[in-house]
């Protein structure tokens, strides 16, 4: 049967009674700082994250920087399940997932009693850990010698299920989101579709991603890496850094929050994903822009209303270029102020839309939008108020969060405040 | 066991998820075809492993045959396309075109993609790391595999194959990610996300992966005999069927092993899903578990064995003549399914249930009604 004639399918509709899904704790750890008051703190100081790599030998790359997370404690949130049991990728999923659920108030008997949802959101995973495993066997020019330690918590469907495991949730459904750089939000975007439809109470949601040596030569081998500093929507702006951390989300049903007394930080408004289906790895401005549309009709938002845009702002020529021109078609010449925490946090990759989640939602409960820093002269390619180098303190009370990754695939997520 | 009354597809509550069509690249051939003649005829997979993969942990293999990449999906852009890519690439062709390579499936912008898997093309992952210690500098690795080398990358190669723009998602769950991947699209699709979805999983053979896998064993447990191969379905919601209903997903249901007791985990995961499902155990035609040859993989068949008729198991030969699929075990499970029920013609409105379980502590559990017609 040829379809080529077919009349287009009707809209997919959204169901009527849908619950509404409030954040009620945060769990941040990135290269800025740990912990909500700490990221806070540095949001509104335009802290950088860069510093030498730790992780890995860089001999030979020609470069150096990386915005790692320093200091890390994972003993300090895990207590239940081996840290062995994890990489460094899963240590931060665990532990910014303790912090969020004590941030919300919730005990481990609560989560216990609870239909849940974890979604966790991944570039690389542990590649940190399958590049020490080829290392290895390449050491003893025999793969007998890989440690079976690290083997065996390769799979990302790991950085899910050991959140359950160490917050004992037994009747969850774990899973963990591999659309790379947008994984963060499509991570959230899930929970709020499970805690909509009713099924669930409560979703653990967010990203987590530790610098490895397959994202930076990736981004090496690309010349997408920044010499200096990551300068988004720069008119010299020279491309990225990567970084690493965490960011889960508590993601609660209104009734649910409100019957406990549960602070509540920000609602999620809504989402939408796009795809470009067009090229494997440049952004696409028509699949970027359709997001946005779908993100407002799905929040029920008026474009007007969006006090600011967290920007995808990755700092390459590309993308921030394109992203640019997806927001103007969208918003038209007066879009919102528009802000990279890539300047800060480096890119933190299936963290990155998680930590911006977060950030959001700390923007409108403190009043601010956190700035775009390292900033000198703004592209004329890209016309936006980026809120150069110093935080503004405002009223915030519905902002846009974007993500985008390889593959085409586009996450945009509406925040607001609470009681709209 | 109870009467099973057959169903008809029509008398769904509309937004019940139903199959409306599958395809499977499987270690039985490229075709669905090849798979349910293969699963019905009990044949065994397993082969010597060709030389090319090198040094392997064990001998044999359950690769899909007569793989050629270019062959199946043209030149173009395939010279440097990681296996997990391809396999997927093929098994979309087989689900959306026609034997003249038409398109038979009408698609738009809320046409979805969601794609189950482990850790995605390892082999391709790995090259491109060795290449990194390897060459004279660390950077100089092969440009035009990296994009393989993203996750999300089958999924979004689909996307582009066949112009699929609504949500395009990649999960990761082992053994349990086509479960999650059906859970994802009928979620979405409940929200109005989508009104149709490409769902599956995937999972590829490669020299790394089995000795990942190999490494990665239980003290006692023996070297795997490995599988591979990408199992898709087309699902749409009942009342807006394009194609007649195969099966109707009535539930689908997972959580996370946490006391390390596998077997209660699945024991309790199977009974909301038959809850949920509103069957009982009696009414379970067939039963397929994952097999895993793990003590996990033992565990959950000693779950089912005590809750489902003796006969439900035995409907569907195990799994383990695939090999152990992975990613792709939990599609290719209930692929199995409906590939016996195509050729029974009691089969039409029965209850199967597929379970599965995974080295990073999650299982699952699905429960299906079998809706196929049979002249």
């Amino acid at each position: 049967m040829s379809t080529a004639q077919s009349p287009p399918a009707p809209p997919a509709r959204a169901p009527a009674n849908r619950r509404r899904a409030v954040l009620t704790g945060l769990g941040a750890i990135s290269s800025i700082g740990t912990g909500v008051e700490e990221f806070t703190a540095a949001l509104r100081a335009g802290r950088s994250g860069a510093g030498p790599i730790t992780r890995f030998d860089t001999e030979g790359f020609g470069h150096n920087t990386a915005c790692e997370v320093s200091e890390f404690e994972p003993e300090r949130w895990i207590r239940n399940v081996p840290l062995d049991d994890m990489g460094r990728a899963g240590q931060f999923a665990v532990a910014a997932a303790r912090m969020a659920v004590v941030d919300a108030g919730l005990t481990e008997a609560d989560l216990r009693e609870r239909q849940a949802l974890i979604s966790v959101g991944t570039t690389d995973g542990e590649s940190h850990d399958i590049g020490v495993l080829v290392e290895q066997e390449l050491a003893a020019g025999d793969p007998e010698a890989m440690d079976p330690v690290l083997s065996r918590r390769i799979n990302a469907g790991r950085l899910s299920t050991v959140i359950a495991r160490e917050l004992r949730i037994p009747n969850v459904e774990a899973t963990t989101i591999t659309t790379a750089c947008a994984a963060g939000n499509y991570s959230i975007g899930y929970g709020l579709d499970a805690i909509r439809s009713g099924e669930v109470d409560i979703a653990l949601c967010g990203g987590a991603d530790a610098v490895c040596r397959k994202a930076y030569l990736t981004f090496k081998r690309f010349g997408a890496l920044t010499p200096d500093v990551v300068r988004p929507f720069d008119k010299n702006r020279q491309g990225i850094l990567t970084s690493e951390g965490a960011g889960i989300l508590v993601l609660e049903s209104l009734e649910s929050a409100l019957a406990r007394g549960a602070h509540i930080y920000a609602e999620v408004l809504g989402y939408g994903l796009s795809c470009d289906a067009n090229h494997a790895t440049a952004p696409d401005r028509v699949g970027i822009a359709r997001g946005i549309r779908l993100a407002l009709d799905d929040a029920g938002v008026k474009k007007e209303e969006i006090d600011f845009i967290s920007a995808h702002g990755t700092g390459t020529k590309a993308n921030d270029r394109t992203e640019s021109a997806a927001i103007l078609d969208v918003y038209g010449d007066a879009p919102p102020r528009t802000v990279a925490l890539k300047s800060m946090l480096g890119h933190a990759m299936g963290a990155a839309s998680a930590l911006g989640a977060i950030a959001c939602s700390l923007a409108i409960e403190h009043g601010f939008i956190p700035p775009t820093i390292h900033h000198r002269e703004t592209d004329p390619a890209c016309p936006l108020d980026v809120v150069p180098n110093n935080a503004l303190d405002a009223d915030v009370r519905l902002v846009q969060n974007n993500s985008s990754a390889f593959a085409g695939n586009n996450a945009i997520l509406i925040l607001g405040t609470y009681g709209e | 066991m109870s009467t099973a009354a057959v169903t008809p597809a029509a008398s769904l509550p509309p937004e019940t998820l139903v199959i409306t069509g599958w395809s499977a690249v499987s270690p039985h051939g490229v075709t669905r075809q090849a798979f349910a003649a293969g699963v019905r005829g009990g044949a065994k997979t397993a082969v010597k492993a060709d030389v090319a993969l090198g040094t392997l942990p064990s001998p044999n293999v359950c690769t899909v045959p007569d793989f050629d990449i270019p062959g199946l999906l043209g030149a173009k852009g395939t010279a440097k396309m990681d296996r997990l890519t391809a396999l997927t690439l093929v098994a979309s062709d087989g689900l959306l075109l026609d034997a003249e390579g038409n398109k038979a499936v009408r698609t738009d912008e809320a046409t979805g993609v969601v794609l189950g898997i482990s850790m995605g093309s390892l082999e391709n992952m790995t090259d491109l790391l060795r290449q990194s210690y390897t060459n004279a500098l660390p950077f100089h690795v092969d440009a035009g595999r990296i994009p393989f080398g993203s996750l999300n990358h089958a999924a979004g190669a689909c996307a582009i194959r066949h112009d699929l723009k609504g949500p395009n998602t990649t999960v990761a769950g082992g053994r349990v990610s086509g479960l999650l991947a059906l859970n994802y699209a009928r979620r979405l699709m409940s929200q109005g996300r989508a009104t149709k979805y490409l769902a599956g999983s995937v999972e590829e053979f490669s020299a790394i992966h089995a000795w990942f896998e190999y490494t990665a064993l239980a003290a006692g447990d023996p070297s795997p005999l490995l599988g591979e191969g990408c199992g898709l379905f087309l699902v749409e919601h009942a009342g807006a069927a394009e194609r007649p209903a195969l099966a109707a997903v009535l539930s689908i249901e997972t959580g996370v092993d946490i006391d390390d007791d596998p077997r209660a985990a699945v024991t309790g995961c199977v009974r909301r899903a038959l809850n949920r499902a509103g069957v009982t155990a009696d009414e379970v035609w067939a039963a397929v578990p994952c097999a895993a040859p793990t003590s996990a993989g033992r565990a959950e068949s000693e779950a089912l064995a005590a809750l489902v008729p003796a006969d439900a198991l035995s409907r569907v030969p195990s799994m383990e003549l695939l090999g152990d699929t992975s990613a792709a075990s939990a599609s290719f499970q209930i692929q199995a399914v409906l590939g016996v029920a195509e050729a029974d013609p009691t089969s039409s409105g029965r209850i199967a249930l597929v379970s599965a379980v995974d080295r990073d502590g999650a299982v699952g559990c699905a429960v299906l009604r079998l809706l196929g017609e049979h002249a």
